[in-house]
């Protein structure tokens, strides 16, 4: 027996939740200033050093995600195989699991800045991230969703993951730090 | 073992639920080493 498909007004309850994960993160950060004194990461000589290689991992996942997520929607013109999918969850997973790592460092350790452009986007675009990310693990669950959803909610936590990981460790590997 | 439906909802809650739970104890260890360094 088929599902009935979902009505679109489901998703209010994921948005939610999301907005509302986005939105404590960044209220905690702005009220939070940190020292940089996190967890220690062993082989780095400081805390942006170890966040700037990790993002860079989780750079690398990302890129997995999106050529994954192309061939699996046809996009790319080439054969599916069988473990496409699984290779997108677990990149994913992946990606997921150090970026919240990432978070913790950053939020914990740093706090939400916006004395400038580039951190003011990367805080926003952090927070943002988590938010959206749960958002489509829960939309993920709700089977006969309209087809759209899915590419657009991946879609976002690909943009907003890529601008986190630009305005930070991007900018880092480019300038090499603060002077 | 769940069936394929079963798997699909619970694959995405056990993955936000693993990541709660990696924030938590990196904010524990974090703030014990916060509070070691003062």
């Amino acid at each position: 027996m088929s599902e009935a498909p979902t009505r679109t007004s489901w998703l209010v309850g994921p948005i939610l939740l999301g907005g509302l994960l986005s939105v404590a993160m960044g209220v905690y950060g702005v009220n939070h200033k940190g020292k940089s004194i996190v967890l220690g990461v062993s082989g780095f000589e400081n805390l942006a050093r170890a966040k700037a290689w990790m993002a860079a991992a989780v750079a690398v996942l990302v890129v997995v995600q999106l050529v994954t997520a192309l061939i699996i929607y046809g996009k790319i013109k080439m054969a599916a195989p069988a473990w496409i999918s699984p290779l997108h969850r677990w990149s994913g997973r992946l990606a997921f699991f150090t970026a919240v790592v990432i978070g913790v460092f950053c939020l914990y350790g740093v706090g939400f800045q916006y004395h400038n452009l580039r951190v003011a986007v990367h805080s926003t675009t952090g927070c943002l991230f988590f938010g959206v990310f749960v958002i489509k693990m829960l939309v993920l669950t709700k089977p006969g969703l309209k087809g759209w959803i899915l590419p657009l909610s991946g879609g976002a936590v690909f943009t907003l993951l890529a601008t986190a990981i630009a305005t930070s460790a991007g900018w880092y590997v480019v300038t090499g730090g603060p002077h | 073992m769940p069936d394929n439906r079963e798997m699909k909802i619970a694959s995405p809650i056990v993955t936000l639920l693993v990541g709660l739970l990696i924030a938590v104890v990196v904010t524990l260890l974090s703030v014990r080493a916060h509070e070691a360094a003062l």
